[in-house]
């Protein structure tokens, strides 16, 4: 971010600049996408990449799935996947301010959260 | 200073000298009317030539075509040709230097490209708000091109920059005036 870009930021004008690296891009999306898919961070890849000027994001990691019959999603795994895609891609340009011009999930797994007893 | 001095110091500035040139060329036709006079006298005096007899380059050139001419005087002919091709642009070729002068009343001001095209750079880098090495300037006799690379997810927009280096003093005063341009890398970088 630029002084000179961002006029709704509140305080004194100071020179300078304030730079997301790489690595800070690709731990935001990585927990974005962990928190997006319900599984623990570390098991999230990310890596960014350019796309026309735009942030490319290419995620690889499992996702949890209720065990079967219950409390089940209504929707097909595929579209929502493709709902946490787009959640992915939209979470992180809000968090990070850079435009997402594309976003890659490759999902690599299922995970299945413990079973709770009847109580 | 009268405006002619400060005329004649700008050009004296932006233009590179000829008189190094003009004196070994003098010094060369010195040298080959000199030879030239002591082999003709040699000649008439009946002795030996120095390097060659006066006649022999006309003798050689009128031999019947199809004999190959001596190694050497293909040698001695190439390095002529280059020389005189070197000569002619040297006479012809403005030979500006990257220089340019700035019009001030008081002062006759030059600005080296260098110089220049560092602070174009430097207020672009400032509007786009990437890093130095993401921005690159060309700079010609009338115009300076400004590329920049933007931080991936941070578009830049070209308008605004342009704004902000025209907005540079210095630029005004150049003579000649700059057409200036910027454009944007349509990809850009990641994490910087």
């Amino acid at each position: 971010m630029t002084g000179a870009g961002s006029a709704a930021v509140p305080g004194p004008l100071v020179p300078g600049r304030t730079v997301l690296s790489a690595k800070a891009l690709n731990r935001v999306t990585e927990a974005t996408a962990a928190a997006e898919l319900r599984v623990p961070a570390r098991e999230v890849r990310a890596s960014i990449g350019d796309a026309q000027g735009r942030l490319s994001l290419s995620v690889a990691a499992p996702t949890a799935l209720e065990a079967l019959g219950q409390r089940g999603e209504r929707l097909p795994l595929a579209e929502r996947l493709e709902g946490s895609r787009r959640s992915i891609a939209s979470r992180v340009e809000q968090l990070t301010g850079h435009l997402v011009g594309r976003c890659e999930l490759t999902v690599t797994g299922a995970q299945f959260p413990p079973e709770r007893r009847v109580r | 200073m009268s405006a002619h001095a400060a005329q004649r110091i700008i050009r004296r500035e932006t233009h590179s000298g000829r008189s190094l040139g003009a004196i070994l060329v003098a010094l060369l036709a010195l040298g080959v009317a000199a030879w030239l006079g002591t082999e003709t006298v040699l000649h008439l005096l009946g002795r030996e030539a120095l390097l060659l007899a006066p006649g022999t380059p006309v003798a050689l050139l009128a031999e019947p075509s199809g004999t190959e001419l001596p190694a050497w005087a293909t040698a001695v002919a190439v390095g002529v040709l280059i020389l005189g091709v070197i000569a002619i642009l040297a006479a012809l070729l403005p030979g500006r230097s990257r220089a340019r002068s700035e019009a001030l009343d008081a002062a006759a001001v030059v600005v080296e490209d260098r110089a220049l095209a560092a602070r174009l750079a430097r207020s672009a880098q400032l509007a786009a708000g990437v890093p130095a090495q993401q921005v690159s300037v060309q700079l010609s006799r009338s115009a300076a091109r400004v590329l920049i690379t933007p931080r991936s997810g941070v578009p830049v927009d070209p308008e605004r920059v342009r704004e902000a280096i025209s907005a540079e003093p210095e630029l005004a005063r150049l003579s000649p005036r700059l057409r200036l341009t910027v454009a944007v890398n349509p990809s850009g970088k990641v994490g910087t």
